[in-house]
């Protein structure tokens, strides 16, 4: 069971002057417990690909199927639960609790299990418990994104996508939220990740899709994408080829402080051992 | 430019938003404001151009109180605030309304009105958008004409709340040498951000915690020093890279040669090879 996309196109402002083809027959498949990072330029269409993902947005021609079924279908939003890049648009409840129950109590949980529902989805997203009794329009930026990645969390979907999760995220929250997509793709779920910061996900990813221009420019593995992209790649990366270019003796492959910490070490040592010779 | 003596906001909720806060920043200054999410920034960046007014008290900018009424158009125009959402701060039907927008509020002449979006959105890379609806952008795309719309009005500071949060790398790139090339030129910059790897360009870092400052002084200062729990955050790589390069005498310690960069740490490796 997967997501399978088959030469899927699509147009904003179709017939108008300001006609845009956003989607250029893209095909790729997200498979069952995959997690999968998107990245791409701004504007590049990564957005109105995976708001097909959950029916938002409707195939004009090509398919989308989850799980074999159609992305059409109205109960596709079972399975596939989609954090917007501005979830500003995805609050709406009085209360922070009504907003985050608001999709399992539609799939007919009540009573305390909805409760306990909500309350494991507010703590996956790094949001205390009592949280639940505010308005989510008397919340912060980051507030506000955690409290709509809860309400999808909260959903227990089989396919959690997320566009810009750690946007406007402070760095203890970005960290931590990286931890909850590890230990949920652990469990069994498919996560897509659509971001900037690529680099960021890089660890945790099974497969790298870049678009560029509502096509697919790149599709492999991080190993594939870090050898064969010239960028975005991690700056402690970067900083390890800099320093070969400067005559360091380093490897190139580098992606953690660790690993790279100790090749700079070696290689301030072999220097200072052959000056001393 | 801007004086900011002890203040306190509740929101209607009663939450306590800003405790006691007091800032000045002087005219040409770059100053980043970071900390942890719902510590106070986007409520103290609303105070600087009077979009919210202290409960105590008071915030003056360029001489002007901002609980003055009768001073709060000049004081709009003087600091413009590039928001956080750019969603809720478009007003035009169209992209090349919205920029004009402000301008045209500064009474120019028409000629004047039209170079400065035309300069405004090649500044940001938009021009190819004049005739969209801003709705209809991409997120990235929204964030560079909001931030087009700001700097068409030429004002003497702006505030910039988390305005690169959607930006492709490269974008980013441009996005941040742009506002140094503001800075350069005498704009009073004010940058809110939970990316410390751009605070290269700052004099300042100012890090906010429960509404209050805990920290005020030069990034290099504040980020080489030792407990990086004190501001809540995780270092970037090349930051932390960097202190435990120093911390184990590879690199000097010296907070003022302190790096905060690839380029800068790649220097100072080559300085001690
Ligand atoms: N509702 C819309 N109406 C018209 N055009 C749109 C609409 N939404 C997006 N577009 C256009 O389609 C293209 C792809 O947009 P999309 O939002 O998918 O990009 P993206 O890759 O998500 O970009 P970003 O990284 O900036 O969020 C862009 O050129 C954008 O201007
Ligand atoms: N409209 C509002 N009504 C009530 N409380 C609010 C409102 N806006 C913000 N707050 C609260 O005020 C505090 C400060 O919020 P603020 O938006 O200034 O934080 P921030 O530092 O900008 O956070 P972020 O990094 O997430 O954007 C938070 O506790 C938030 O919940
Ligand atoms: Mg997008
Ligand atoms: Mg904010």
């Amino acid at each position: 069971m997967s997501i399978e996309v088959k030469d899927l196109s699509f147009c904003y402002n179709r017939g108008t002057s300001l006609e845009k083809r956003a989607l250029d027959n893209v095909s790729l498949s997200i498979g069952k417990g995959e997690f999968v990072l998107i990245g791409g330029e701004i504007g590049s269409g990564k957005s109105t690909l995976v708001r097909h993902f959950n029916g938002i947005l409707k195939p004009q021609s090509g398919s989308v199927t989850v799980s074999g079924m159609a992305s059409t279908d109205r109960d596709v939003r079972h399975k596939a639960g989609l954090l917007m890049q501005y979830p500003q648009k995805q609050l709406f409840g009085r209360t922070v609790f009504e907003d985050v129950s608001f999709g399992p109590s539609n799939f007919g949980i009540k009573g305390d299990a909805l409760e306990q529902r909500v309350a494991d989805a507010l703590e996956q997203a790094g949001l205390g418990r009592d949280i639940g009794s505010l308005s989510p329009f008397s919340l912060s930026g980051g507030q506000m994104r955690l409290v709509a990645l809860a309400g999808v969390l909260a959903m227990q979907p089989e396919y959690l996508i997320l566009d810009e999760p750690t946007s406007g995220l402070d760095p203890e929250n970005r960290s931590s939220l990286l931890a909850t997509l590890k230990e949920l793709h652990l469990s069994g779920i498919s996560v897509v990740v659509v971001s900037h910061q690529v680099c960021e996900f890089l660890p945790l990813a099974d497969k790298v899709i870049l678009l560029d221009n509502g096509w697919v420019s790149f599709n492999g593995t991080p190993v594939e994408y870090v050898r064969s992209v010239s960028s975005p790649l991690p700056e402690i990366t970067l900083l390890m080829k800099d320093l070969i270019r400067e005559g360091f003796d380093v490897r190139d492959d580098i992606l953690s402080i660790d690993d790279a910490f100790e090749e700079i070490v070696n290689a301030l040592e072999k220097r200072g051992a052959g000056q001393d010779e | 430019m801007i004086h900011i003596k002890d203040i306190s906001y509740r929101y209607p909720d009663n939450t306590l938003a800003i405790d006691s806060l007091s800032l000045n920043i002087n005219k040409g200054e770059f100053v980043a404001i970071a900390g942890k999410n719902g510590c106070g920034k986007s409520t103290l960046l609303r105070h600087m151009n009077g979009l919210l007014l202290p409960c105590q008290g008071s915030v003056v900018v360029n001489g002007m109180d901002t609980s003055d009424p009768s001073s709060l158009m000049d004081i709009r125009r003087t600091a413009g605030m590039v928001f956080q959402d750019p969603g809720s701060q478009f007003i035009g039907m169209t992209v090349e309304e919205d920029v004009a927008f402000g301008p045209e509020n500064l009474g120019l002449s028409q000629r004047e009105i039209n170079e400065r979006v035309d300069l405004s959105l090649q500044n940001v890379g938009m021009e190819g958008y004049r005739y969209h609806t801003p709705r209809s952008l991409s997120g990235g795309q929204k964030q560079k004409v909001a931030l087009a719309s700001v700097l068409a009005m030429k004002p003497d500071i702006i505030l910039f709340d988390e305005v690169t949060s959607m930006l492709d790398p490269c974008s980013r790139k441009d996005i941040l040498s742009l506002i140094e090339n503001l800075h350069e030129n005498g704009t009073t910059v004010v940058y809110v951000t939970h990316h410390l790897e751009e605070l290269v360009h700052a004099d300042r870092l100012v890090v906010m915690e429960n509404g209050r400052i805990v920290h005020d002084g030069h990034p290099r200062e504040i980020l080489s020093r030792n407990d990086p729990e004190q501001f809540g955050s995780d270092l970037p790589p090349v930051i932390e890279l960097a202190r435990r390069l120093a911390d184990s005498g590879l690199i000097p310690a010296d907070p003022s040669s302190f790096p905060l960069s690839r380029a800068e740490l790649r220097e100072v490796l080559c300085r001690s090879k």
